[in-house]
């Protein structure tokens, strides 16, 4: 055991010093107050010191005040040294902190009996906690694996969960499922079984990073939870995970087997959770996926549109929001793919550099957005918007080096309209423009009457005037609730007569032409000719 | 010898478990001490700083305690006592008489060792 003295007066120091080395105690010593207290305050400190009253630099009452403020476990036993005679030191000495004290000039015999006290103390201490971290491993540990159990990681998620919103940072779940476990059991036995559960938890421990908290979540299924990480950080985790699983034997004298993993993923800004158990909830239902899809793959949790139930029914009760809500998560797909093939497009162009530049550049928005707080959906169009501009850099320049030329005028020109080429290239990818015209102004009439804008004539845009018609025709055919349906005549008769009016004369007479070419239903030809006749006038 | 009724050396002895060798190496420390510390309490004195005062007699006693607790322990206790309680008549004579009787004992001392 080791124990510090702390004397200013040399004999005395080196009494104390050759009488404890004598007893077999590690003897470290100092001539003042400030030395004893950085010794104190140092690693592998001495759990019993003893201390002289005066001395230079801190006296011993003061170093006992601050040992029990410091409160270290071990305990720390403290015995001082004091004058003899002078009872109201040693009132204020043991008030403020020590345990035991001796007068000097000190009997040897004493001291020994006091010092064997205050070991036996430090010992049983000792003792007490090594049994209390007993009880606290096996209750927070799993025996098998030495990963934490179930019951401590929903601790763990409470802590962690209130940590990120108190500091609006995200955390992230993996969880992983050992596919086919059952058929490892099976064929070679629960000890082998055994042996792929703690290999497994070995390897999630080699390839969890320090801050992540790997968890035995039952049976053969797995957590890790990622404080402070996004959805990004827990993929690139399940996937090394994943490939690693993919390729590791297990072995034992007689067996060999390997076993893939499915992977579910949720985080806690991805999908604005409010609550901690939600994210094994959301984990959960990815997890499933995963399995349901074949196994040995990632899936993120995505949230199912609101309006389709568990069982996959349409249910009645839809309004706009909801209805944004789910097709966005559609979008979202949509955009993904189409950097894809865009990367796919630069992939041999641009090279591992321009990999590797576009890579930080996310990174760095990544951590930027996360610690601003942006919502997840913000920091991805940032992402994206890097995405483009990088694989649209490598096309561009592409072409001016085809050109093979020392750089002239135009194509400096050129070079300044870089953001203009930009902007250019990524309107080709605002697909749906166009469609948002015609949607915006199909109940426009062609005379100015319909809504929502009044527009007239050429001013409705074709597209609209020429949906709202084959919208009309299909309808006035079909019947709809509140009409009955038409005959092919009744519907020439009123196209006939709303040309000029809600639709498009011009187009009424052109489809009447089709009608008559195509010969799309069976008309008398005299009918037609006498709506042409109307239609005419009307233009 | 009137210093040999300093302390008897079979008590001196038995407070080091009989260990005459150590018992020499603590002589020679103090022999080698008192010097220095002693010119730190006249130093003191003559500043008649009754701080330094105490905190010098009091470490010097404590030296001392380790081979006696009569005249030079009592000497340095005195001393002690003045700085504590700021007393300083007299401090003079109590140094002088400190000094004598530290003598005292480094002589018999000396001669325990030789």
């Amino acid at each position: 055991m080791k124990v510090l003295i702390a004397d200013d007066e040399n004999i005395t120091r080196r009494r104390l010093e050759k009488l404890l080395t004598d007893m077999g105690y590690e003897v470290v010593s100092c001539k003042d107050g400030l030395d004893a207290w950085d010794v104190i305050k140092s690693k592998n400190a001495p759990s019993l010191l003893i201390l002289d009253w005066m001395m230079p630099g801190m006296d011993g009452v003061e170093i006992c005040r601050k040992v029990r403020k410091l409160a270290r476990e071990p305990y720390t036993f403290i015995l001082l040294l004091t004058s003899k005679g002078k009872h109201d030191d040693f009132v204020k000495g043991m008030d403020a902190g020590a345990d035991d004290y001796i007068t000097k000039p000190f009997d040897q015999n004493e001291l020994r009996v006091r010092l064997k006290a205050g070991k036996r103390i430090i010992e049983l201490n000792e003792e007490l906690l090594s049994v209390r971290d007993n009880f606290a491993k096996q209750a927070s540990n799993d025996e098998l694996t030495g990963l934490y159990n179930r019951h401590y990681m929903l601790e763990i998620l409470r802590k962690e969960f209130a940590r990120a919103q108190r500091y609006k940072t995200d955390l992230s779940c993996i969880l992983l499922d050992l596919d086919c476990f059952k058929d490892v059991n099976d064929t070679f036995g629960h000890t082998f079984g055994d042996l792929v559960l703690r290999e497994f938890s070995e390897e999630l421990k080699q390839n969890a990073r320090k801050t992540d908290i790997p968890i035995r979540y039952g049976g053969e299924e797995f957590m890790v939870l990622l404080p402070n990480t996004g959805i990004a950080g827990a993929q690139k985790l399940a996937e090394k995970i994943r490939t690693r699983c993919e390729k590791k034997k297990y072995v034992d004298g007689n067996n060999s087997t390997t076993v893939t993993v499915s992977i579910g993923i949720a985080s806690l800004k991805q999908h604005q959770l409010t609550e901690g158990r939600e994210i094994i909830a959301c984990a959960d239902k990815a997890l499933y996926q995963s399995k349901a899809e074949g196994r040995n793959r990632i899936t993120v949790y995505m949230k199912k549109p609101s309006w389709i139930s568990e069982d996959n029914k349409i249910s009645e009760d839809r309004d706009l929001g909801h209805l944004k809500e789910s097709l966005s998560v559609i979008l979202e797909k949509t955009k993904k793919s189409s950097i894809e093939s865009l990367e796919l497009l630069t992939r041999d162009l641009g090279g591992k550099e321009h990999k590797q530049h576009n890579h930080d550049v996310k990174r760095y928005i990544n951590l930027i957005g996360e610690t601003l707080a942006l919502p997840p959906t913000i920091i991805e169009t940032f992402k994206r918007s890097a995405n483009f501009h990088d694989n649209f850099k490598v096309l561009l320049r592409k072409t001016l080096k085809a050109k093979n030329k020392v750089l002239n005028k135009e194509e400096r020109n050129e070079i300044e309209d870089h953001p203009y080429m930009l902007s250019e290239l990524i309107d080709m990818f605002d697909f749906f423009a166009n469609e948002k015209s015609i949607l915006q102004h199909h109940h426009e009439n062609y005379d100015g009457s319909g809504y929502p804008d009044g527009l007239k004539e050429s001013e409705i845009p074709l597209g609209a005037r020429i949906f709202a018609m084959t919208d009309a025709i299909a309808a006035m055919l079909s019947g709809r609730l509140y009409k009955a349906k038409m005959s092919p005549e009744e519907m020439i008769a009123e196209l006939a007569d709303k040309a000029g009016t809600q639709f498009d004369p011009m187009l009424v007479s052109l489809f009447f032409d089709i009608i008559e070419r195509q010969e799309l239903f069976s008309v008398p030809a005299e009918v037609l000719e006498q709506t042409r006749e109307k239609v005419c006038k009307a233009r | 010898m009137e210093s040999n009724k300093l302390f008897d050396k079979d008590e001196l002895l038995k407070k080091f478990d009989g260990d005459e060798g150590f018992l020499g190496e603590l002589i020679e420390v103090l022999i080698n001490d008192v010097p220095e510390q002693l010119s730190g309490i006249q130093k003191a004195v003559d500043s008649r700083n009754s701080n330094d005062i105490e905190r010098a007699a009091h470490k010097l006693k404590g030296a001392i305690a380790n081979f006696e607790e009569k005249a030079a322990f009592e000497a340095a206790l005195q001393l002690e006592l003045m700085g504590r309680e700021s007393r300083l008549d007299g401090v003079e004579e109590a140094y002088n008489t400190l000094v004598k009787e530290v003598e005292c004992l480094v002589n018999a001392l000396k001669e325990f060792v030789e």
